[in-house]
């Protein structure tokens, strides 16, 4: 659909991508097919933990239509990969380290012989002792994961006099929590495609959220130079921080390099269950003390996550945890102690709420526990202890903007849950026997950006062509979220043009520059900017040019549409006569002094949900009726594309809290499937997500705005904990929330 | 085999093994990739295609199963004129995201309108529990699929619904009869494996269907017919859930199977699999079994040597395990019509309660079937069923919880009683879904659920 009128900032523009999507038309990464193309297949450890002591790929090798095996041996480079450390190998060579750990690599003409030749790889393995146990991982006798131990990172922070803290403390709550591992579950698998380009690159065409990063990881696994290596990144099938990190790059280069012949992959759906990157489960002891007055006194916080076998981002989700482990409150004396930690199990790395998302389950539920035996309203509790200006948080950085708790707070006050929450959860007396209502709600802050410390910047090129057209050029890739028809409405509110004038060059490393990597809330506000900048340096740059050919000064010329005009007389010259020329535009998250790598953050978000549960009685199923979410979003670029994150985070965030798991035994996942790992359908949701949309803008920010991607879903666990417990009267501190959880609960409490 | 298809109205001859899947034909054989791969299960909808008019999960439909068939894909939406609505409205109504499920949904959608043109927000969700979307959170796929709904008014939302795919076919290792007789000659011989409407097989062998010899029972049209006589009403073995769901003797003779069938996977499920499939497979957890236990059905057997009855209760000995001799077909169900005491004073109760890790597109932790008469004048149950399901190795049918109820009155304590002796007349396991102790707590807990609104009232 093409609207008459220019989409301006704010409006809820169609997204660029839309009718490509939804039409069939849109050539995803597992779409992408070549003439002669390889089909490959990896071949899995599929246990814990071992020594390899041989592989053998010569029956394998026989299958009619295979072309090679691939094993370690083949890997020039340094068969390694992982954004912060790399601790994971390409294929493994002597161990395995969990059972998704890749082995080998088959391939072939077709992808019957895939399977066929995977089956008949045979490896001997001598099994090592198996650490599943975040806990047990961390003491010296452990089992080591790798040979420096499995303690990847630790933090500790601390300021007051605890002890007298606590002895002097009215009430005192303490509480463990666990929380899931939850899987991206991306629609479309781990997938990709590999050729050499037309100027004889290496080209990795994949589903992944920063080309320029992943082609640093592909050039050095294999000992090649970066020019060597081309990436491209066309929309993927979602990836929501589950392909930030190398999945099935290198299978693809390494083959196409040595084959020298096209190749493509996609991940069945339990080989990526099985191997692909997951959140990490966060195991939690809060002990938080207030007075009787509702003044937040103390907290005392450990945090441990079980980043499975290689470290990928996991000390930089354990950093962002622990920066918002305590929340947007102030706490004068505290002490948090952090690890992150190896374990045979799958292993975790960027998910979409980063730490927060898991800390909240905490934090939130110690708040309303507080509030309640105080016998305060939960948000004039949270009112109350909300982080001033000026006020030091967990990390004793000071904000130097001002929070908007507050108003959020006061907006979910207003809103329709909370207003009307005492008729809400009345029931009539038949229902009302087996049924329970409840009201709660939870609130949150989020840092945007890659934090204090991490370059995080981002380069957009906007250019007119020989024919009047205009070109974005950025490497961030739109991974669903709709980043990149804001960048084009930005863009084309600067050139006064329709965002159809504007032709995308996305995610690819050879054509495109360098805009970051698509995380961390952080593309519209940084490459947003950049965006911007570029469209005004190439707006001035066209107006210059069109006054030289039209004698007449740059501010007294307008530029709208496909055409420079002389405001004065009407005298117009088209945008064909004066390409090519180029636009660019820099950008940098603000800053503020680290304390360690990627924290603290300058910058916030902040947001609160609140949710109207039922709870069945008689089977301890939940449903979650009507769901009020309030975000911040400093200025909204596209409407409709916020509300859109809004639902989509919240329904993650629903599975979360009562679906989603990925069941390690022993560090054997016992349920790789979309039939056993339960994801929320089109029945599981409330119908009712109601979004209110504050705007209160980011001085530094494109328009003001702020990244929401992820504090959309950050309370929402934690809301539904809350309304839960105002429904039963009993705490649940474990997620997800089985039916089961929740009955046993309920008989238990008799 | 060449296998012939029609895609969105044009006809396509491809070369293929008939047991790869449609999916495959589609994208890889046809170059048609709108339609998407994403679980190989039928779980997320991804591949979602409407086959001869109905809504379905590619990946598990056999090509040669398509051979003849009428296929209607995302690529053909645009040539459509609801289709069209349907890809306006998901990018008008910001339906689309990272818009991997898209197609699926817009397919499923297509379906739906083709069936319902004016669909209540709750029919949409039913309609669509059979298409996974991570990114949306829904709201605004339901919103699109109304406004669809609204535009379309007055267009033809029919979709062609030629019942067939009715090219017989046959290779070394797919074979798709016309009859019956000519299945039961080939059963005979030895080394075909049966496959109905795949929902099961697709599962069980996954990338594995090329090694083994199928038998594809569905171009039978006479074991897709449900007729009725004075006494019965007799369901043939290729019936799906959704005939089972639509049709109006099982709804006025036996209402619990209908309510069992609603409660099968999703759409796409219910359109694909078979009764005599929810039968042979012999599931624990099969939905139907629990509803025809309570019915009293008798299913037939029959095979080149002849044909046998054998009560549905006494059909399945374990855990996918039947009493199924290997060239045997169920070909019918034999539903008997049960009419109360004939007194008029009472009316029939009935209810198929389920409880699965999540709301819809689910696998029941535990189940219970009941039907029965209740003379509301005195609170009395008679002629009473009760049947649990997923609750021990093969579905229980609980008599004493039946008595029980029977000896009423119909209160809160009777019901409450009745719950805790269903749940000591159940064996259940622990399994990777639930505990035993839940099971039972489940089974008590679904059948005082499914009571409660006659006790109440």
């Amino acid at each position: 659909m093409t609207s008459m009128v220019t989409p301006g900032i704010g409006d809820s523009a169609p997204r660029i991508d839309g009718v490509a999507k939804a039409s069939g038309a849109h050539v995803y990464p597992s779409d992408f097919a070549m003439e002669g193309m390889l089909w490959l297949r990896v071949l899995r450890a599929g246990r814990p933990h071992a020594r390899i002591l041989s592989i053998d790929t010569r029956a394998a090798e026989q299958v009619p239509g295979v072309v090679r095996v691939f094993t370690a041996k083949d890997v020039p480079g340094t068969n390694r990969v992982g954004i912060l450390f790399q601790d994971m190998p390409v294929l493994c060579k002597e161990q395995v380290r969990y059972e998704g750990d890749a082995v080998a690599v088959v391939a072939a003409e077709s992808d019957e012989a895939t399977y066929r030749a995977r089956d008949l790889i045979k490896v001997e393995y001598e099994a090592l002792p198996v650490v599943s146990d975040p806990r047990a991982a961390m003491r010296p006798d452990s089992p080591r994961v790798h040979e420096n131990g499995n303690l990847v990172d630790e933090l500790h922070f601390g300021r007051g006099d605890l002890a007298t803290a606590f002895e002097s403390a009215d009430l005192i709550f303490e509480n463990e929590y666990h929380t899931g591992r939850q899987a991206h579950a991306f629609l479309e698998t781990e997938a990709g495609a590999a050729f050499y380009d037309d100027g004889g690159r290496l080209t990795v065409r994949v589903g992944g959220q920063y080309p320029q990063r992943d082609q640093t990881q592909i050039a050095r696994a294999f000992g090649l130079s970066n020019e060597d290596v081309r990436v491209i990144m066309p929309m993927p099938g979602g990836a929501f921080g589950g392909k930030d990190e190398i999945t099935v790059q290198c299978y693809l280069a390494l083959v196409t390099l040595l084959t020298k012949r096209p190749c493509r992959i996609m991940l069945d759906r339990d080989e990526s269950f099985l191997a692909g990157i997951k959140r990490h489960p966060f195991q939690m002891r809060y002990k938080t003390a207030c007075t009787t007055e509702g003044k937040l006194v103390a907290a005392e916080v450990e945090l441990i996550a079980d980043t499975g076998a290689y470290a990928s981002l996991g000390p930089a989700v354990l950093a962002f945890g622990t920066e918002h482990c305590l929340g947007p409150y102030y706490f004068p004396n505290l002490k948090i102690d952090s690890y992150c930690v190896y374990t045979n199990n799958s292993f975790s790395g960027a998910f979409r709420g980063f730490g927060a998302v898991e800390t909240a389950v905490g934090i939130e539920q110690q708040m309303d526990m507080m509030a309640r035996a105080v016998g305060m309203d939960s948000i004039r509790f949270r009112r109350l202890n909300g982080l001033q200006l000026g006020q030091p948080a967990a990390l004793g950085n000071v904000l130097d903007t001002e929070s908007t708790l507050n108003q959020v707070l006061a907006a979910a006050e207003r809103g329709s849950i909370y207003s009307q929450r005492e008729e809400l959860v009345q029931l009539p007396p038949t229902q009302g026997r087996w049924r329970k209502r409840g009201v709660g709600m939870a609130a949150a802050w989020q840092g945007f950006g890659l934090g204090a410390g991490v370059p995080d910047y981002a380069i957009v090129q906007v250019a007119l062509d020989e024919s009047g057209r205009y070109h974005l050029r950025t490497g961030s890739v739109d991974i669903g979220q709709g980043n990149v028809t804001a960048f084009m409405q930005m863009a084309a509110h600067e050139l006064g043009c329709h965002v159809d004038d504007i032709e995308l060059v996305m995610g690819d490393t050879f054509l495109g520059p360098d805009s970051g990597s698509t995380n961390a809330s952080r593309t519209v506000f940084v490459v947003g900017s950049a965006a911007t900048r570029a469209a005004r340096d190439l707006r001035k740059k066209i107006l210059d040019a069109a006054a030289k050919k039209l004698q007449s000064e740059s501010d007294r010329l307008t530029l709208t549409g496909n055409a420079v005009t002389v405001k004065a007389n009407g005298r117009s010259l088209p945008l064909a006569e004066l390409g090519p020329l180029l636009g660019q535009g820099n950008a940098h998250m603000p800053e503020t002094e680290e304390v360690s790598p990627g924290i603290p953050h300058k910058v916030f978000g902040y947001g609160a949900q609140v949710a109207l549960v039922e709870v069945d009685l008689l089977t301890g199923e939940v449903e979650v009726l009507k769901l009020h979410s309030v975000i911040d979003a400093g200025k909204a670029i596209n409407r409709q594309g916020v509300e859109a994150q809004s639902e989509g985070g919240i329904v993650q965030g629903l599975g979360y809290t009562l679906l989603e798991d990925t069941m390690v035994e022993n560090g054997v996942m016992v349920n790789p499937r979309l039939s056993t790992y339960i994801l929320p359908t089109i029945s599981d949701v409330p119908t009712d997500i109601e979004t209110t949309i504050l705007e209160y803008p980011e001085p530094e920010g494109p328009h003001g705005a702020k990244g929401i991607a992820e504090i959309v879903m950050t309370p929402t666990a934690a809301a539904i904990l809350n309304a839960l417990y105002a429904a039963t009267g009993e705490r649940f501190t474990r997620i997800p929330l089985t039916p089961e959880r929740v009955l046993t609960a309920l008989s238990d409490a008799g | 085999m060449q296998v012939e298809l029609t895609v969105n109205g044009r006809p396509h001859t491809v070369e293929a093994d008939p047991r790869e899947t449609l999916l495959f034909v589609l994208r890889e054989l046809l170059g048609m990739r709108g339609t998407k791969y994403g679980c190989g299960e039928g779980e997320c909808g991804a591949c979602t295609v409407i086959l001869n008019g109905r809504s379905v999960a590619s990946c598990l439909v056999p090509a040669g199963q398509a051979h003849g068939a009428e296929i209607l894909t995302v690529e053909g939406m645009a040539k459509d004129l609801v289709g069209q609505h349907l890809l306006d409205t998901f990018v008008e109504y910001g339906a689309v995201q990272c818009g991997f499920c898209t197609p699926g949904f817009v397919i499923s959608a297509r379906g739906l309108l083709a069936d319902n043109p004016t669909p209540t927000t709750k029919e949409i969700q039913q309609a669509l529990a059979g298409n996974l979307c991570r990114c949306t959170g829904y709201t605004k796929i339901i919103e699109a699929v109304g406004a669809a709904a609204e535009r379309a008014a007055g267009d033809r939302v029919r979709i062609n619904d030629r019942k067939g795919g009715t090219l017989a076919a046959q290779s070394a290792g797919f074979a798709r009869p016309e009859s019956l007789d000519e299945a039961l000659a080939l059963l005979a011989q030895g080394g075909w494996r049966i496959v109905g409407g795949g929902t099961d097989v697709g599962v069980k062998f996954e990338h594995h269907m090329g090694d083994q010899r199928w038998l594809d029972l569905s171009g039978l049209d006479e074991l897709g017919r449900i007729h009725e006589d004075d006494d019965t009403v007799v369901v043939g073995g290729g019936v799906s859930y959704t005939d089972l769901i639509q049709s109006a003797a099982v709804q006025q003779w036996a209402r619990p199977l209908a309510q069992a069938a609603r409660a099968v996977g999703a759409k796409q499920i219910q359109n694909m699999g078979t009764l005599a499939g929810n039968l042979v497979n012999a599931s624990p957890a099969a939905d139907a079994v629990p509803s025809l236990h309570v019915l009293d059905a008798v299913a037939v057997l029959r095979s080149a040597r002849g044909e046998r009855k054998v009560p549905v209760s006494e059909l399945a000995t374990g855990p996918g395990q039947t009493v199924t001799a290997p060239d045997e077909i169920l070909t019918q169900v034999i539903i008997p019509k049960v009419r109360g005491d004939g007194s008029g004073n009472d009316s029939e109760i009935t209810f198929f309660e389920k409880v699965g890790p999540r709301k819809a597109q689910t696998i029941a932790i535990a189940s219970v079937a009941l039907r029965g008469w209740l003379d509301a004048k005195h609170g009395r149950l008679t002629h009473l069923r009760v049947a649990l399901g997923a609750v021990a190795p093969t579905v229980v049918l609980a008599l004493r919880t039946a008595e029980h109820l029977m000896g009423g009155p119909l209160t809160e304590a009777c019901i409450l009683e009745a719950g805790e002796i269903a749940a000591q007349e159940c064996r259940p396991i622990d399994d990777l879904r639930a505990s035993a102790a839940y099971r039972r707590r489940l089974v008590r807990g679904l059948l005082v659920r499914g009571l409660w609104p006659y006790v109440a009232s």
